[in-house]
């Protein structure tokens, strides 16, 4: 996946086949975070501020549940199959406006974030020794590809 | 780290080395002291880095 042209209002990346699959599978992965997942405060709001805790993952889940829509339209329109292409054709293409780049950096987060909370936020050492069990090991794949992704989407807004 | 230094530049309008500072002191320490505000506008940038999948929280002042 790379950066192929750079327009005023969007970015063209270029993608193989097999990283245009794999991105469709783990945005289909959306959301991951669990709406519970994050306080707002570790020891506790004030009198009087008890509820903003609830109203809090509430919002979280309606903003989840608004991007999961999007998501699903991103990948049925721009990571679309082509079926036009020739089975010689490896490479495909896709345009992100330059507005979204930060939508899709929080989509490929949430499902990055959200897939370590899963596997019970193990450390960098744990992490090593996961990965030396195959049942565990699509999570740490998706993972990978989502910070990979991350990775070019930045270098590709020049951050 | 980047995503980290990106996020802090959004939500808080920094500099990229203000926003690098912050980043490092997180990966070193696993935590930073963004900032010192009024209730609600913490709330917001809490609310803000939640969002972008960032570990946030907000306590009272001393």
């Amino acid at each position: 996946m790379k950066l192929v042209e750079r327009r005023k209002t969007a970015l063209v990346f270029e993608l193989r086949e097999w990283e245009r699959r794999v991105l469709r599978t783990v945005l289909g992965l959306y959301p991951q975070i669990p709406p519970d997942n994050f306080m707002i405060s570790k020891s506790g709001l004030p009198a009087g501020k008890a509820d903003e805790q609830k109203l809090h993952h509430e919002l979280f889940a309606e903003t989840q549940g608004g991007n999961r829509k999007l998501v699903q339209q991103f990948i049925r329109e721009a990571l679309a199959d082509d079926t036009s292409a020739s089975p010689h054709q490896p490479l495909s293409r896709f345009t992100l406006e330059r507005a979204r780049v930060d939508w899709l950096l929080q989509v490929l987060n949430d499902v990055r974030v959200g897939s370590w909370v899963k596997l019970g936020r193990p450390d960098e050492a744990t992490l090593r020794k996961l990965a030396r069990q195959p049942d565990v090991l699509p999570q740490l794949e998706v993972m990978e590809f989502c910070a990979y992704a991350q990775m070019v989407l930045l270098d590709a807004v020049g951050s | 780290m980047d995503y980290v230094t990106h996020v802090l530049q959004k939500v808080f309008g920094w500099s990229r080395e203000k926003a690098e500072k912050h980043m490092l002191e997180i990966h070193t320490k696993g935590k930073s002291l963004l900032t010192r505000e009024a209730f609600e506008q913490a709330e917001h940038h809490v609310h803000q880095l939640q969002q972008f999948g960032l570990h946030a929280t907000m306590e009272r002042g001393e």
